[in-house]
């Protein structure tokens, strides 16, 4: 039963993808490049730092949403059924809303007459409106809140599934609720928290509306540098290798997190 | 407090859109000036609105019904029984959800192009390849749920493969099928990056007419659209929530 799916998925998603990096090789037509064109894009100073944006924002926004998400899920576990709800809605929500909308809102809200300067400026924070939009600040706002879920989630999960048996035992037995809560309840949920870590680095790595709305020239990631190669040249060669690299970076990653991920995303029989 | 905050970062973007859809200038702006509900009005006469309305809705709903019908004998295989290999068929066919967009956006861009399935039909498939992991999860999930051994009962009381398939295993996975098609649905109606590849001027969808004002002369149409799939979105979860939680409460 699924092999219409995978003859599909081979010839719509796969066959793509092989283009792409056969394309690495074989172009320019004239004088195929092989592996010289990955060490051209290796050694490109301007590829090199448009990778550095991708990877450094990624980083700051993984480790942003796994504080920020788990402090999130913990509020979720610990509220009443009510507030659960709405924690949950609030959560969700943008999880539905359009990736673009929200990413323009973000310019809205972060302009230089935008609500957040105006209420600096207003209550004398600052003299002038401070430049937020177009700058890593941008950026990583936008991108935390629109990854968050992703991490509340998995978290929220696994927080579900620790035994509290574990933590009555662990306070009778001495520890406080703060030695109970680091040593106990973190290390039982990290799975769920290290699958969001994963997920959100790897969806980051992709992300290509955001930064272009949000950042300044500092924070351009590869798949700008690919759209570029292949709207403005037709430059197979560079576009080829840079996304090959990029497609070996997240596969490699989705390889190494499987496990975590598979368990904290997929169903399976033996959650039940 | 510190959770208040939070929800104040995860609402605050939709908090915004909703004014600035009613404003009356003639440009986006926060707070709003003014009451007006023309933008409204804009998005259903206008034609470049009407027209990427309709696109966007056509391709949202063929690619549902196109993952549903690939994705649920895939999704009720992988997750009705274990068998050797699955873990890696199932790496495969999620994988989609996590290339980044650029990639196989360029390369569908090429290799469609090939195949001259260009235009609606070309992104009606990339769109399908695209959302067919969120109809195998979740009708993993509801399959998951059932007991194998209701399936051999049903077998070795004379029923056959389809029967089983039929009147067990569809009619239980159909909670799986519908979510998974509404998360089709949504992102479909939201991709922006394949479809800024596999569209043309004559034929675009909202996403792209919308990233082609983003980054130019932004109108508050833009915001109006926003506010409408907002509004709807809320509606439907507001629904589903309701329902779950009655249900956790029947039981």
């Amino acid at each position: 039963m699924v092999v219409p799916l995978l003859t599909l998925l081979a010839v719509l998603f796969l066959a793509p993808l092989a283009t792409v990096v056969i394309r690495s090789f074989t172009y320019p037509l004239d004088a195929p490049g092989g592996l010289g064109n990955y060490t051209r894009v290796l050694t490109d100073p301007i590829a090199l730092q448009y990778a550095g944006n991708t990877f450094r924002t990624a980083l700051v926004v993984a480790v942003l949403t796994v504080v920020i998400g788990y402090f999130y899920a913990y509020a979720m576990y610990k509220a009443t059924p009510g507030w659960r709800i709405f924690l949950l809605f609030a959560a969700l929500l943008p999880f539905w809303t359009s990736l673009l909308v929200r990413s323009f809102a973000w310019s809205v809200i972060l302009r230089d007459t935008g609500i957040v300067n105006d209420l600096l400026v207003g209550t004398g924070i600052a003299d002038a409106p401070i430049p937020l939009l177009r700058t890593s600040f941008a950026v990583t706002v936008g991108m935390t809140q629109i990854l968050l879920p992703f991490v509340i989630l998995p978290c929220f999960a696994a927080m579900g599934r620790v035994d509290k048996n574990l933590l009555s035992a662990s306070r009778s037995l001495g520890a406080g609720p703060i030695g109970t809560f680091w040593r106990i309840f973190v290390p039982l949920t990290a799975p769920g928290t290290a699958a969001g870590a994963v997920l959100t680095f790897i969806l980051a790595v992709g992300y290509y509306i955001t930064p272009v709305l949000l950042g300044g020239p500092s924070d351009q990631p590869i798949a700008v540098l690919i759209e570029n190669a292949v709207q403005q040249r037709g430059d197979w060669a560079t576009a080829g290798a840079l996304a090959t690299l990029v497609l070996i970076i997240v596969i490699g990653l989705l390889a190494a997190g499987w496990g975590l991920l598979a368990r904290a995303f997929l169903p399976g029989k033996d959650q039940r | 407090m510190l959770t208040a905050l939070v929800v104040l970062l995860l609402l605050f973007p939709a908090l915004v859109v909703l004014p600035m859809s009613v404003s009356t200038s003639e440009i986006l702006t926060f707070p709003p000036s003014g009451f007006s509900l023309r933008w409204f009005g804009n998005l259903f006469t206008d034609p470049q609105w009407t027209q990427a309305l309709a696109n966007s809705f056509q391709v949202a709903v063929l690619t549902a019904v196109f993952a549903a019908l690939i994705g649920t004998p895939a999704g009720i295989a992988l997750g009705f029984r274990q068998w050797r290999g699955q873990g890696l068929i199932l790496a495969l066919v999620v994988s989609p959800v996590i290339v980044p967009p650029m990639v196989i956006a360029v390369g569908m861009y090429v290799t469609y192009a090939q195949f001259e399935l260009i235009g609606f039909w070309g992104l009606v498939a990339a769109h399908t390849m695209l959302v067919v992991p969120f109809v195998i999860v979740t009708v993993m999930s509801s399959v998951a749920q059932i007991n194998p051994s209701a399936a051999d009962a049903a077998r070795s009381l004379g029923a056959s493969p389809v029967v089983v398939v039929g009147r067990i295993l569809l009619p239980l996975a159909l909670p799986g099928i519908v979510s998974g098609m509404l998360f089709a649905f949504v992102t479909s109606w939201d991709e922006v990056v394949v479809a800024l590849y596999l569209t043309d001027p004559g034929f675009k969808t909202l996403p792209v007419v919308m990233w082609d004002q983003l980054r130019e002369r932004v109108d508050p149409t833009v915001a109006a659209i926003a506010s409408i799939l907002l509004i709807v979105t809320v509606l439907i979860m507001a629904v589903a929530l309701l329902r779950g939680r009655r249900r956790t409460r029947g039981n």
